[in-house]
């Protein structure tokens, strides 16, 4: 009896055992909102109060008519993307820049660098808004462009750094002793070894421009990003209309996600 | 292509093995860096840097110069701010918000970072999966948690049913509620840090330690902790000061008695004319940011060298 | 494939999307006469009004939202050259457009504008140098909106939203010109003298307010929250404009509403072109299908404001004209929304500020 494997099981690695129920847990508690949010997109009244009085899909189709989603969808994604390209280029330089150069200024650039991600917030938001318009500057897709690519990029810096630090210069240096000339060992050598935190830099960049409300409020004028038109719609709309809303800006990401793993599963393994 | 094609081809690179004239190598030894750092640092000057100073120079302005009064220098921003009992006051309570959450975060956070970069193999895949909840909006999320905490909501009356409570606790527009909200919004800020810097503790340390004799508690205090502790501290500060410039926690989970700075600065620049006393405002902050940040850098500085 | 190939081929995707997505909304400037963009309260943009104008004149319509003239103050502050119509009340007429951002209104261009009511159309807080810069299209009373079934007396003073018996129950205008009015009325001053003494009489209302900021359950983003909090019992006493709680009474919402006995101020939104705006046909068009009859008497039916239109006031149904009928009495106690100095309203704006901070 006391050697069965049930026994066991019940009795050892409750250690371990214990750090995996908490995590469980914790995924739990992140996600449970999700599922809240998910489910009031369908309940039948206005008030969001428990228990459920009934279902219906009219919020959807309320939703489907106001084409200012769609738009606001579109101008997230479009900023994003720019964000993402801008970010990891600019950031993967300055990355490049600061492990593998010394210069002057260049401890200036790091603390620049470290102060733009653990200031950010509404004062530099607001910042940015009395620079631009200081300056004349109205808003719009390009200025939030613009201000997403400034406090996004140091993120890029850090990932792309961080992988440019923990990998063997011999290598480059090989391959500079072998004739290569600095641009051809970058590009050859250097590029597809970090080529997988670059990737995440990428897509990191892009998720936090689009979840990015404070920049997108102030710059973006009259036109909308979608967390500051969600934004609008608590203020001013009240009906489950932004649960809706939130299915379908929770679905179409994790089915991305779900391609991504299938398809590039080598190039996600690569990336731990 | 093989060594020899490559051999066959060195005599066309000029750069590796013919020798460049001084100034070129020097030239190309310092215009390289600049030229691969120019641009960030010019965004970072421009768009980061400069608009600070512009907030110093509307801080110092009677009026917003846009329109119709004609704006005077004057200290009375600042004078407002240390007078009126308001501001202050939130100062003091975001600080307060900011630490409690960044407690019960780093708590809650510590052990989900040990599970997954030490007690699993798929700890990065999971990281990922945790992640997730990060693509669709921060908003909806601290929302969502509206519809749970209400006096009408999930929460509630699972605790009435249970038999535990007769009148719903009120979670929302209290400090519980924007703590929650902070705690939830942050945990993920907290957990990535210390992932990264709990991998690097070498496995052989740990097991050598408890060859040695010591439990797993006694191997985690005296190893882990003071090796990941400057990982530790810019986890912490990262939370810290994110905790303290958030303002949608407040805002959809805080009632009116929790008034934190960002949403008093957010609101002078929502309604009216009070973008000076914002701008007073924003420099303040910062400068407070600043501050804590340089403190926490050299405790951290301290830590690595200890 | 390799990684890099993936990279670049992400990368050059991304461009050609960038270069289609930013480049052709240029292509959408021709488009700009097809539309119009309006920032308007949050109550203000209803589809009734939206869809059928949109039939009409096939001009599609943009409505963000603000809540309060303050936050389209600094809306504008922000930047104005998108946007063709704003909704600012009558104080603040001369200011804008003494500001340079309205554009003079022609009245001919708008044959709904002959049925206004004849007192509403010989204003003087509109005119600026002879010419016409705005067009009423609502009015109301900013009093006190309550919980009957909640509340257990009948209250009458602006006093009842300081009463301890509510903490936490409580909630109050954010609009820091309302507020000040509010409490300037129940301090008993005259709002309309608020430029004279008005650092001794700001300090006055500050003191009033402070006093109130532990009462107040939390700031109320707008008024459909205020209408669910009120709705949820989560708020029982407010101050509100009698339109929207009208609205919730005709919805068999147990509430009621009183002018304060100390006094209370009448408010009137009005309708302005801006002056940079890009449509102005279009923007006259709006202006004029939302003061046609039909529109005007579905805004009081769905929305439960007044409207300024003669014909639908005198075709109201009977339940909705009692409701919205006051005494003599209490007619005597209104005062209209004052126009007062730009300094003074900034320093109102900075007043309430100091005291809420949100």
């Amino acid at each position: 009896m006391r050697d069965s494997r049930w026994f066991r099981w019940l009795t050892t690695g409750w250690g371990d055992r214990a750090f995996r129920i908490y995590f469980v847990a914790y995924l739990l508690y992140v996600l449970f909102p999700l599922a809240v949010l998910v489910l009031y997109a369908f309940h039948s009244t206005e008030y969001q109060t428990w228990p459920m009085k009934g279902l219906t899909l009219q919020w959807f189709r309320e939703l489907l008519d106001d084409s200012k989603l769609l738009l606001a969808l579109k101008n997230s994604i479009l900023i994003g993307l720019a964000t993402m390209f801008f970010s990891t280029l600019i950031g993967g330089g300055l990355a490049y820049g600061l492990v593998r150069y010394t210069f002057r200024g260049k401890a200036f650039l790091e603390t620049l660098n470290i102060l733009c991600i653990i200031t950010y917030g509404v004062v530099s938001a607001v910042s940015v808004l009395l620079w631009f318009r200081m300056l004349g500057i109205h808003g719009g897709i390009w200025p939030t462009i613009v201000g997403h690519t400034t406090f996004i990029m140091p993120f890029a810096v850090m990932v792309i750094r961080d992988r440019l630090l923990n990998f063997d210069r011999e290598i480059e240096e090989a391959a500079m002793d072998l004739g290569a000339s600095r641009l051809r060992t970058f590009w050859d050598v250097t590029l597809p070894l970090i080529m997988p935190s670059v990737m995440a830099a990428g897509l990191f960049c892009f998720t936090i421009s689009l979840g990015e409300f404070l920049l997108g409020f102030f710059l973006i004028g009259n036109k909308v990003t979608l967390p500051v038109y969600i934004y609008s719609l608590m203020r001013f709309t009240f009906t489950p209309a932004i649960n809706a809303a939130a299915v379908l800006i929770i679905f179409f990401p994790t089915l991305a996600l779900i391609v991504i793993a299938i398809f590039f599963r080598r190039e996600v393994e690569s990336l731990y | 292509m093989t060594h020899q094609e490559k051999e066959g081809r060195t005599e066309t690179m000029e750069e590796g093995t013919k020798k460049l004239p001084l100034w070129r190598e020097r030239l190309s030894e310092q215009a390289i860096p600049l030229l691969v750092v120019f641009p960030a640092s010019l965004m970072l000057i421009l768009f980061f840097l400069a608009p600070m100073f512009v907030a110093l120079h509307f801080s110092l302005l009677s009026n917003v110069p846009f329109f119709d009064i004609t704006p005077y220098y004057t200290l009375e921003n600042y004078v407002r701010v240390l007078i009126e009992p308001i501001y202050r006051n939130a100062f003091i309570r975001t600080g307060i918000y900011a630490i409690i959450a960044t407690v019960i975060s780093l708590l809650v956070s510590y052990p989900v970072a040990y599970y997954l970069s030490r007690k699993t193999k798929r700890g990065g895949l999971f990281l990922l999966i945790l992640l997730i909840p990060f693509w669709t909006s921060i908003i909806l999320r601290v929302f969502s948690w509206k519809i749970i905490l209400g006096s009408s909501g999930i929460l509630n009356y699972y605790l009435k049913w249970i038999g535990l409570i007769d009148t719903p606790i009120t979670f929302l527009y209290t400090s519980t509620g924007v703590i929650f909200g902070l705690v939830y919004t942050y945990t993920p800020y907290m957990i990535l840090p210390l992932y990264a810097t709990l991998g690097k503790v070498p496995n052989e340390l740990i097991e050598a330690s408890l060859d040695q004799g010591a439990n797993r508690l006694q191997t985690l205090v005296r190893i882990t902790f003071p090796l990941t502790r400057s990982g530790t501290i810019s986890a912490v500060i990262l939370v810290l000061l994110a905790s303290f410039g958030d303002v949608l926690s407040a805002q959809l989970l805080g009632g009116a008695n929790n008034l934190v700075i960002s949403t008093v600065i957010f609101e002078t620049f929502m309604a009216g004319s009070n973008w000076t006393v914002g701008s007073a405002l924003s420099v303040i902050v910062f400068s407070a940011l600043l501050v804590l940040a340089a403190i926490f850098a050299r405790m951290g500085k301290e830590a690595e060298y200890a | 494939m390799t990684s890099r190939t993936i990279v670049f081929t992400i990368t050059a995707a991304t461009v050609c999307l960038l270069l289609l997505g930013i480049l052709l909304p240029s292509g959408q400037v021709a488009a700009q006469s097809k539309e119009l963009n309006i920032w308007t309260w949050g109550v203000y943009g209803p589809d009734f009004a939206t869809k059928s104008f949109e039939q009409k004149y096939g001009i599609k319509v943009n409505c963000t939202f603000y809540h309060g003239n303050e936050e389209l103050w600094s809306k504008m502050q922000a930047g104005h050259q998108d946007v063709d119509i704003i909704q600012p009340s009558n104080h603040l007429i001369q200011r804008f457009a003494r500001a340079g951002l309205l554009a003079p209104i022609d009245v001919s261009k708008m044959p709904n504008y002959a049925g206004l009511m004849e007192s509403f159309k010989n204003a003087t807080y509109n005119v600026v140098d002879g010419k016409l810069y705005s067009v009423p299209y609502t009015f109301g009373i900013m009093g006190v909106g309550y919980r009957s079934d909640l509340v257990k007396e009948t209250p009458n003073s602006w006093g009842v939203l300081w009463d301890k018996k509510y903490e936490k129950k409580l909630a109050f205008s954010r609009n820091p010109i309302d507020a000040c009015f509010a409490v300037g009325k129940y301090l008993g001053m005259d709002i309309s003298k608020l430029d004279e003494d008005t650092d001794a009489k700001l300090a006055l209302i500050k003191e009033k307010m402070r006093e109130q900021n532990p009462l107040l359950l939390k700031r109320v983003e707008s008024l459909q929250e205020m209408r669910n909090l009120l709705a949820a019992g989560d708020i029982w006493l407010t101050s509100a404009d009698d339109g929207m709680i009208h609205k919730m009474m005709l919805q068999d919402q147990p509430m009621k509403f009183f002018v304060p006995k100390e006094g209370a101020a009448a408010w009137i939104d009005q309708f302005c072109i801006v002056a940079d705006g890009p449509n102005k046909e279009a923007a006259y068009r709006w202006i004029d299908h939302m003061l046609s009859p039909e529109i005007a008497s579905q805004m009081i039916q769905k929305m439960g404001y007044m409207v300024v239109n003669a014909k639908v006031v005198s075709a109201l149904p009977p339940e909705m004209a009692k409701l919205m009928t006051y005494t003599d009495e209490e007619t005597k106690r209104l005062v209209p929304y004052p126009t007062l100095k730009s300094e003074t309203q900034e320093k109102m704006t900075k007043a309430y500020h100091d005291v809420r901070g949100q």
